[in-house]
């Protein structure tokens, strides 16, 4: 059903592929860092996902402006150096809104500066397309960032640590490993598998047999 | 201290922080930071080791900058705010020399060295060397020893996945978890060993 759903509105859906068939983290396996060593409260998770959304989604936009005749060098730095001014608010607005969690997530929040989505993306992706489609791919692929990180920092803080935004959880096991990175690792893995499977439904794949060519 | 000595004590510690960020504290498996550079490294078969050699460069000549300018930024009142728009400054001016002298190099791969500054510059790695140096308060042979190691722990991470990445992507592996998740669970598992060899133990 859901197929038959997406090809006939294949055009209109892929729009918003960012959010998850083209999710920035589980599909194209960029910016997966801060979601891997940093995500593993809730709280950091929402304070690295929605710094993200911010510095990246007005990058982008000013990134926008930015005169194509400009070497390719130049335009860059640009970008990095827009993201690096929007830091400043950003990160500020974050330790009102959680005081001290700037500091829990130590060096991730500045480094979501270069994150691939302004570096890379921007040029080869983006700025391609006309300015109020490039904003609503943007803000898509952003909000996929933002639901994944969130995702993973929750599972993570609840079977690693048992809380929820440091609230006690009643639950019966514990595994630690999941507060570290190759728990992060493992989980992610996981789901980048499962949308994986979703995206060969999608695309009317046919399943897989049993036992195929070892090459 | 004699010449001799000071000699002996300042690349002493080089090697102590080059060990450290290249096995213990590797930008891959301890971070995942240029996770997405060394799957693209790996994915369009690029040669590894030149890759390495200039994001080792990059992160080296950046660290000695970053360590000149941080006792002025330090005395800013607001300088954990501003400190990563200096280091992406001062990265940017390393990016744009090693354009400059590769352009002027006569070299044989010219375009793919170009493209490998271009994706080196403005990585994750290269700024988080940077950014970890400066949280750890290191010395100037810390600073030059962290971003010799984290170029090398960069290559040698990428390296480790290359040589099971065929694998990983045949046709043995099940559709849903070949490529991309398979690849994190072999990188989680290279992380938990190194995790292990350190010494650390998960507490019970």
């Amino acid at each position: 059903m859901f197929r038959r759903f997406y090809q006939k509105n294949k055009k209109q859906i892929d729009q918003f592929d960012g959010l998850l068939v083209n999710n920035t983290v589980l599909e194209r396996g960029l910016v997966i860092a801060p979601v891997i060593a940093a995500a593993n409260t809730l709280q950091n998770g929402l304070v690295l996902g929605m710094s993200f959304m911010l510095i990246t989604f007005f990058a982008v936009v000013v990134a926008s402006f930015v005169p194509k005749a400009l070497p390719y060098a130049i335009r860059v730095i640009l970008y990095v150096i827009v993201a690096g001014l929007l830091f400043i608010p950003v990160s500020y607005l974050m330790d009102l809104m959680f005081p001290g969690s700037v500091f829990k997530v130590g060096i991730f929040l500045p480094l979501l500066i270069t994150n691939s989505l302004i570096v890379t993306k921007t040029e080869t992706r983006f700025l391609k397309k006309k300015r109020l489609s490039m904003m609503l791919d943007v803000f898509s692929h952003v909000l996929g960032f933002f639901v994944v990180i969130v995702l993973v920092a929750a599972l993570r803080e609840l079977l690693g640590n048992g809380t929820l935004m440091e609230h006690e959880i009643n639950i019966p096991l514990k595994i630690y490993g999941f507060m570290l990175p190759f728990g992060g690792f493992i989980l992610l893995g996981f789901l980048a598998a499962g949308v994986q499977r979703f995206r060969l439904y999608l695309h009317g794949e046919p399943k897989a047999r049993k036992g195929g060519d070892r090459s | 201290m004699t010449f001799a000595e000071f000699t002996m004590t300042f690349f002493g510690k080089m090697l102590v922080y080059t060990l450290l960020a290249t096995f213990t504290e590797n930008t891959i498996f301890s971070r995942a930071l240029g996770s997405s550079t060394s799957l693209w490294i790996i994915r369009k078969r690029y040669q590894i080791l030149s890759f390495g050699i200039i994001m080792t460069v990059i992160t080296t000549v950046s660290s000695v900058g970053a360590y000149l300018v941080l006792p002025f930024v330090r005395e800013t009142q607001y300088y954990s705010y501003i400190l990563p728009l200096v280091y992406v400054g001062i990265i940017a001016v390393v990016y744009i020399v090693m354009l400059f002298i590769t352009h002027r190099l006569p070299l044989k791969n010219r375009d793919i060295m170009l493209m490998f500054i271009h994706r080196c510059a403005f990585n994750c790695a290269v700024l988080g060397a940077l950014l970890l140096a400066t949280e750890y308060e290191l010395d100037l042979p810390g600073f030059i020893g962290f971003g010799i190691g984290t170029g090398l722990g960069f290559t040698l991470a990428t390296y480790l996945t290359y040589i099971a990445y065929d694998r990983l992507n045949s046709k043995a592996v099940p559709k849903a978890f070949r490529g991309f998740p398979i690849t994190l669970f072999y990188i989680g598992i290279l992380s938990l060993a190194i995790y292990g060899m350190i010494g650390h133990e998960l507490p019970v």
